[in-house]
């Protein structure tokens, strides 16, 4: 049913939005040059247009969108072929690299799964309690690494849990409440670092080459995190009020936790060596990120952790999505082209400016905007898009950059309503435990107390920690 | 009427089908098969958006998939369970299967293996456009089965 309506639909959707993208570029390429831009900034523009079409309707997979892109900008002549490839080099790109195999190897080593299950089963007084774990438990580890890999992990944590109290699908409150805990624990403690996302340093990337100005590990985590604590708790209190779970004896549920933690038998050296080149890796990006660079000291790690035989190259190969390099070369060379040129700041001068001439308006209507949006299309792809604009427009308000630039991430990161919004929230929909309506009704309230929070953190919070509004 | 094929999903499970398939097995007494089909298009959709957006390797993914089925295996036995139960309190034989793959090509193999003589299956709600735009499984079903489709639909 579902491939024949897919097939259908796109028997006419990808040839139109391919046709579209030719007859944009065409356009845009050829007309007039407006007025207060430069010709180089026209064809940026026109490769801009071309790549939301391709990134807003998912026609392409969007590491193929972003090769387009960077085969484009040399063609066009925006940027040299040399400049454009050289942005792949960007060290956003290698952390992340870095990242993903330090987080692979913490996954295989079943180091993950135990501290999952020993905290889980420490959550179990009550049914509200190991609700609270499914929801604070995948929050903590997507500080760590990748939101996706968590929900992933957990997922069939929460299945056994469902099977051993025997919840009905789509029937039990309980159930729905669980499979959305876990859900939304990933999206919230996503935000948190540089690590949960992986968004956070492509925007970081995109702010490098556009300003010259960055942001270290610690000073992101400081900005994020009381949005997330705060987050947590509005979650828990939908979780409770909202979907009113029925009270559980969960002795059957804290037997199958035990049995699974026992399958793992006793922890291992790679377990232990992987968990203390965690924390060090962690201590160091922490604290001496700026001084060594956030992807030395990810590579480093790496490194050290093959010397000591604590990670499998051919695991790694098969763990790690080599494509997102690929997405994040190309929107980095996409908003460095944009902001070189000149067109970033004429396109935001003939949308944002026409609306906005508050510093506060654009910080609100950016971080709104890029909330909603991230319903509809892929977070990276949200980052790509709107921070390129944001940056151009800020320096006109006199702007701290780096404050757009975490005004326009942290939010993209928070899509709660629909089940294509976030991996996640996909996964906790395909459990079969809630209906479409289970999401939108709690990820409305969520988005709208996300936005509230947020708005409140960069008022009174963010001054303190160095992250004013204005230069 | 010697065999009624009760065509179940996820989608298409509906209370009153399910009673319907069981008072006409009664009442012609008839045997009652149980067809579940997992579809697996919601898991493969799942997995690949995730390795498109979500940026999971090729491993996890997989393993991603295999909870998901397994799941959905489990979900289906459940309510097979269910039917088979309250088929033997009206005291209907009752034979269960369940296959993953589409839900139309699924019931056209299993309808020319078993030959029954009704199948009787959910239509979802959906409104009269969307049916035009992209067609309706069941009106496939109609068109293709040997046999009479009882189509009941969902509350």
């Amino acid at each position: 049913m579902y491939s024949e309506i897919r097939f259908r639909l796109q028997r006419w959707f990808r040839p139109t939005i391919f046709l579209l993208s030719i007859a944009v570029f065409v356009v845009f390429f050829n007309i007039p040059t407006p007025d207060g831009l430069t010709v180089e900034g026209q064809k940026a523009l026109a490769i801009f247009l071309v790549a939301i079409l391709l990134w807003v309707t998912n026609v392409l997979p969007l590491m193929i969108t972003s090769l387009l892109v960077v085969i484009l900008l040399p063609l066009s002549k925006v940027l040299t072929s040399a400049e454009s490839y050289a942005l792949f080099g960007n060290q956003a790109i290698f952390f992340i690299l870095g990242a993903f195999i330090l987080a692979s190897g913490i996954m295989r080593s079943g180091l993950s799964t135990r501290l999952a299950l020993i905290a889980l089963r420490n959550f179990g007084r009550s049914s509200n309690s190991l609700l609270a774990g499914f929801l604070c438990l995948p929050a903590f580890l997507s500080f760590w690494m990748s939101e996706h890999a968590v929900a992933a992990m957990m997922f069939p944590i929460v299945l056994e849990v469902t099977a051993a109290l025997k919840l009905v699908p789509m029937r039990s409150r309980y159930g729905k409440a669980l499979v959305l805990a876990m859900a939304w624990g990933c999206i919230i403690g996503g935000i948190a670092t540089f690590l949960g996302g992986a968004r956070a340093s492509l925007a970081v990337g995109i702010l490098y080459k556009a300003t010259g100005l960055s942001i270290g590990f610690l000073p992101w985590a400081l900005a994020a995190f009381p949005t997330v604590v705060l987050l947590l708790i509005v979650a828990y209190l939908v979780l409770v009020k909202v979907f009113k779970p029925e009270k559980q004896d969960i002795h059957e549920a804290l037997d199958a936790l035990k049995k699974k933690q026992l399958r793992l038998k006793h922890i291992t050296l790679r377990e232990l060596g992987l968990g203390l080149l965690m924390v060090v890796t962690v201590f160091l990006w922490i604290f001496l990120g700026e001084e060594f660079g956030l992807a030395n000291i990810a590579l480093g790690a790496v490194a050290v952790a093959f010397v000591f035989k604590l990670l499998d190259w051919k695991e790694v190969e098969q763990d790690v999505n080599w494509g997102i390099f690929l997405m994040y070369g190309g929107a980095i060379s996409l908003g460095f082209a944009m902001e070189h040129s000149g067109a970033a700041q004429w396109l935001a001068d003939r949308t944002l400016g026409l609306l906005i001439d508050s510093p506060w308006g654009l910080i609100a209507m950016i971080s709104l905007f890029s909330l909603f949006l991230t319903e509809a299309i892929s977070n990276a792809a949200v980052v790509a898009l709107i921070l390129p604009l944001s940056l151009g427009f800020a320096d006109k308000l006199g702007l701290d950059p780096r404050v757009v630039t975490l005004a326009v991430t942290i939010p993209s990161g928070l899509g709660f309503i629909l089940p294509t919004g976030t991996p996640a929230t996909a996964i906790a929909y395909s459990s079969g435990f809630l209906r479409i309506k289970d999401t939108v009704i709690g990820g409305m309230i969520l988005n709208v107390m996300s936005w509230v929070l947020f708005m409140i953190s960069i008022y009174f919070y963010w001054p303190l920690i160095g992250f004013k509004l204005s230069n | 009427m010697k065999k009624i094929l009760l065509i179940l999903s996820f989608l298409r499970s509906s209370p009153k089908t399910v009673e319907e398939a069981l008072a006409l097995a009664k009442d012609n007494r008839a045997e009652l098969i149980l067809f579940f089909v997992l579809d697996v298009e919601y898991a493969n959709t799942i997995v690949r958006k995730l390795a498109e957006e979500g940026w999971l390797g090729e491993r996890p993914s997989q393993q991603l998939y295999n909870s998901l089925l397994q799941e959905y295996q489990s979900q289906a036995e459940s309510k097979v369970a269910e039917i088979r139960q309250r088929a033997v309190e009206l005291k209907v034989p009752v034979r269960a299967i369940i296959k993953s793959g589409s839900v139309l090509d699924e019931t056209l193999r299993v309808a020319s293996l078993e030959d029954p003589d009704l199948i009787v299956i959910t239509r979802r709600k959906r409104s009269s456009l969307s049916r035009l735009i992209f067609g309706s499984m069941v009106k496939a079903l109609k068109e293709q089965a040997r046999c009479e489709v009882r189509i009941i639909d969902a509350e």
